[in-house]
């Protein structure tokens, strides 16, 4: 069943976008913006390059071991008990996210949504949704998710004109005058989203392009950290840190304070009916993962077998993990970067090293060089990593030399966001132009296959 | 915890392993074996909600074991 999956680029990129984006809107805000203050929204650049670094590392296992998954190829790297414990290890990991999501939605929808109905419903209901899909494959996840997902991004873009009367920008001033020290541990701390990431080895089996599946999550990734620091600078600008470092679910609040007319109450129902769909699809990527790692024991492809005890087991779990909303937090925020830390870079190191050693695939021609489209792909690429750059030069040069002066804050400020999107729009180029190559390659190759 | 959801859960789990008891020898060995330790681990976990209001089994303190030590060095820090 797992080697029937196939998913386009674009599904991997708006699937990297829910993982890790709906992980950071319940309460992850709120830790963020208590360390860096008003220059929260500065937080999310050291994370998008662990995310892109992990991604790379991703791309180079599909090429060095070919329609394998992360199990499959830490036991043909460890071998058959070294390997079993790591991916024991890493099915802890999974596990830790999916009782995270499942508690902290539960959590979430009880105080805030659904205050009359027990926990123990509202996580039971969910657990049964996720099952429902752990029948299925990530196919019908990433189809989902693709009406989900555009709509929650738009919703969560437009949160800055919806908000433009409650918008202040003396909230966000003086720019960068928190330390440099505040911004860098204010980075380190959506390491732990961002790693989330590493889910998606479970389908590395499915991608057959080693090339366009890397710029298709670095797109995602991108979409993240924009979307990420967009939000920040909204929930700033209407709250100040001062009350959103002191709110359990600040971009609740914040969604809370919509008031277009008086006649249009309730705004944030309509937001939260989608973000939980979006939400949904990271907890039923996170359970797949998860059910691949158990397959991967059981030692054999057709997961489905595995779902209800995994499903069961998971209710019992997450019932007894993270009590308090605080222990959840502080999880999330301190515990879970450190995790990431300490399990993802060994493994990930050693994995480059085997993956470097054993490489099978050639590095594939994805685009004819010398052709329009090939000069287009090398100057996204070229911006790409132009702008992010000029994002973190922006950062150091704003501290060191424009620190406290009103006019240089705002230059910064807008130099960082104008960099940050020509890395995402970077990004998408660079993706199309590979998926474009691609076709044309295909479509030269039937051709020739056909005149034969 | 609630009586509803007590009693879905244990109904359905109680159902789906009687089925896994009748029919594993249709099952190959490490599926078996694997399903086995899901059941029986869930058996455990269930058995340790009971008690959790007593917090014999702190799993949520022992996951954020780490926490204290990195907001401490976080703060020292800043």
């Amino acid at each position: 069943m797992i080697h029937k999956q196939v998913v386009n680029h674009r599904q991997i990129a708006w699937l990297v976008g829910s993982v890790l984006l709906t992980g950071m809107l319940v309460s992850f805000f709120h830790s963020v913006t208590d360390v860096a203050k008003m220059d929260a929204w500065f937080s999310q650049l050291l994370s998008v390059f662990y995310g892109i670094m992990v991604a790379y590392v991703l791309a180079e296992l599909t090429r060095a071991f070919p329609g394998k998954n992360i199990y499959e190829i830490i036991f043909i790297v460890f071998g058959r008990w070294v390997g079993g414990v790591i991916n024991i290890i890493l099915l802890f990991y999974f596990w830790l996210i999916i009782s995270l999501d499942v508690k902290g939605a539960s959590k979430f929808f009880h105080a805030t949504l659904l205050p009359q109905t027990p926990v123990e419903i509202t996580l039971l209901v969910f657990v049964l949704l996720v099952m429902y899909y752990g029948r299925t494959s990530l196919e019908v996840a990433a189809r989902v998710n693709e009406m989900y997902f555009p709509a929650f991004f738009v919703l969560a873009m437009a949160l800055y004109v919806l908000l433009g009367n409650e918008y202040s920008i003396e909230r966000l001033e003086p720019i960068l005058s928190t330390s440099m020290n505040a911004i860098v541990v204010s980075n380190f701390m959506p390491i732990g989203i961002y790693g989330d990431i590493l889910l998606f080895g479970a389908f590395l089996h499915a991608t057959t392009h080693p090339r366009l599946f890397f710029s298709a999550m670095k797109h995602g990734i991108l979409i993240v950290g924009f979307t990420a620091t967009m939000l920040l600078l909204v929930l700033l600008g209407v709250m100040g840190y001062t009350i959103a470092s002191r709110l359990n679910y600040p971009m609740f609040i914040l969604v809370q304070q919509i008031h277009i007319t008086d006649f249009l109450d309730r705004v944030e129902i309509v937001l939260f009916s989608l973000w939980f769909p979006a939400f949904a699809i990271k907890v039923i990527v996170a359970y797949l993962a998860f059910l691949m790692g158990i397959g991967s024991f059981g030692g054999q492809a057709d997961y489905p077998g595995f779902n209800f005890p995994t499903g069961w087991f998971i209710i019992a779990t997450s019932m007894l993990t993270f009590q308090r909303i605080s222990d959840l937090e502080a999880f999330l925020s301190y515990s879970l970067p450190l995790i990431v830390v300490i399990l993802q870079i060994p493994l990930l190191l050693i994995l480059y090293i085997k993956a470097r050693m054993n490489r099978k695939l050639p590095e594939q021609a994805t685009i004819p060089e010398g052709t329009r489209l090939y000069r287009f792909y090398r100057f996204c690429v070229w911006l790409g990593t132009f702008s992010l750059s000029a994002c973190v030069f922006t950062i150091i040069i704003g501290t060191i030399f424009l620190n406290k002066s009103e006019t240089g804050g705002i230059i910064t400020a807008i130099s960082y966001v104008t960099f940050f999107f020509l890395a995402l729009l970077a990004s998408y180029g660079e993706m199309q132009a590979l998926n474009h190559g691609k076709q044309k390659l295909a479509m030269e190759k039937a051709s020739g296959a056909f005149r034969q | 915890m609630n009586r509803l959801f007590l009693l879905f859960y244990c109904v359905v789990f109680i159902v789906r392993l009687t089925a896994f008891l009748r029919g594993r020898k249709r099952l190959p060995g490490k599926q078996q074996l694997v399903m086995s330790i899901m059941y029986g681990l869930t058996i455990l976990f269930f058995a340790m909600l009971q008690f959790q209001q007593a917090e014999l089994i702190p799993i949520g303190r022992f996951l954020n074991v780490l926490a204290p030590w990195v907001k401490m060095w976080v703060d020292q820090l800043l």
